[in-house]
């Protein structure tokens, strides 16, 4: 029998609808869900099946929809809420981090906020500084909610469902990029085999997506199929990498990352958000306060501290690409010193 | 030798001239069953799923992002 292959917005759209049948009190509401099908496709074809009141438009206000689901929520139902672009949150970021996030500890533990917040992040498609970017750490940093990215259609639909059932709140983070549109480019890996029925990824372990002995690479969402690309390059030269995808960063699988770097003394972290205090601070400070024994100073590629480019050349340029990754790993392996830069 | 044809009547092409090959899920050799979603075309802002007309290995001959039109041979199964 042949595989079942669906693309990382069909598996995420069959866990909401799972989900759905199995627990009236899940809905799911946001800008453009309902007749449109969202506009990255993660809610296609389920109003259809549910209907308007089960999946609800709303009008273009962030900030009274995002509240209105940590009121719902709060009130006995589990809603899943699409903030369009991740670059919305300006608007809506009290509901988030103030409401969503801390209600439960503001209480005594006595009210719980089980809502899912999705949100398209990622740039490479000419969409301008203020729908490209990804802000992993900027939600990462803040504590009360979890904070998930899947790279690949079969950890979307697990990591969806869990993230469905967890009492807390979720902030589900999924890169344009990898959900297999028509009209977007392709990352073949992205679009994996899917079990039909329903399961749960559980957050807070990386994936090994390639073993190696040379250097580790850590990295997350569409990067992890960037350092595969590059992995590929390296292992033509005699450089053998492995590549963890880190999957949720809130939790964050420290001792995964510690147990591949004891094994290769190499660490090399690739983040498409922007470099400075982010994901790629972390991760190295992680391998730092561990005090593992390195065989060369930490590495990382990023996108660097300045907006993103509307201009397809210039945004090309500034985001880590396959070549990037891999000159990075020479360099580390090379034990040649950082440059400086931006 | 089954052709994977796009159905004459997908969609409208007074409305929409021509679409796109969207994405293949699987890979030229790759075995596939009869009935599995190969293939996504686009044509305007829907996405039609594309099945395999029967059980074999797939042969790709329009490649990702491809213009197609109604009634095109975009790959076959042997």
């Amino acid at each position: 029998m042949s595989e079942r292959r669906l693309t990382m917005a069909k598996a995420m759209v069959e866990a909401i609808a799972q989900e759905m049948r199995d627990d009236e009190r899940v809905f799911v509401m946001g800008e453009d869900v309902g007749p449109y099908g969202g506009i990255f496709d993660s809610t296609q074809g389920l109003l259809d099946e549910f209907g308007t009141e089960r999946i609800r438009d709303t009008p273009i206000s962030e900030t009274s929809f995002i509240g209105a689901g940590v009121g719902a929520a709060m009130s006995g139902m589990r809603p899943i809420v699409e903030l369009m672009f991740v670059d919305f949150f300006g608007v809506c970021m009290d509901a988030i981090y103030n409401l969503s996030a801390k209600n439960t500890y503001f209480s005594g533990g006595n009210w719980s906020v089980p809502m899912v917040i999705m949100t398209a992040t990622g740039g490479g498609y000419s969409d301008a500084g203020q729908h490209s970017q990804c802000l992993h750490a900027t939600f990462a940093h803040l504590p009360g909610m979890k904070v998930v990215h899947p790279s690949n259609a079969y950890d979307a639909k697990g990591m969806m469902t869990t993230a469905i059932r967890d009492d807390n709140p979720v902030f589900y983070m999924f890169h344009k990029g990898l959900q297999g549109l028509g009209w977007m480019w392709n990352v073949p890996g992205a679009t994996t085999n899917v079990p039909k029925e329903p399961y749960t990824v559980p957050f807070g372990e990386v994936g090994v997506r390639r073993e190696g002995s040379d250097l580790t690479i850590v990295t997350l969402g569409l990067m992890v199929h960037r350092s595969l690309d590059a992995a590929k390059k390296l292992s033509e030269e005699g450089i053998e990498a492995e590549v963890l995808d880190l999957r949720t960063l809130v939790p964050l699988d420290r001792e995964g990352v510690l147990r591949s770097v004891e094994k290769t003394g190499r660490l090399l972290v690739v983040d498409e958000d922007y470099k400075s205090y982010g994901v790629t601070a972390e991760i190295i400070a992680t391998v730092a306060e561990a005090g593992t024994t390195m065989h060369a100073p930490p590495k990382r590629v990023a996108y660097p501290d300045i907006p993103i480019p509307f201009s397809r050349p210039l945004e090309q340029f500034a985001l880590p690409d396959a070549d990037d990754i891999a000159s990075a790993a020479h360099n580390l392996m090379k034990g040649a010193p950082s440059t400086v830069t931006a | 030798m089954t052709d994977i044809r796009i159905p004459d009547d997908l969609w409208d092409t007074d409305e929409t001239p021509e679409g796109a090959i969207g994405s293949w899920l699987f890979g030229d050799g790759e075995t596939v069953e009869e009935g599995t979603t190969v293939a996504t075309v686009m044509a305007g802002k829907t996405e039609y799923d594309i099945p395999a007309p029967a059980s074999g290995t797939l042969h790709v001959d329009k490649d990702a992002d491809v213009a197609v039109t109604p009634g095109e041979v975009i790959g076959r199964v042997a």
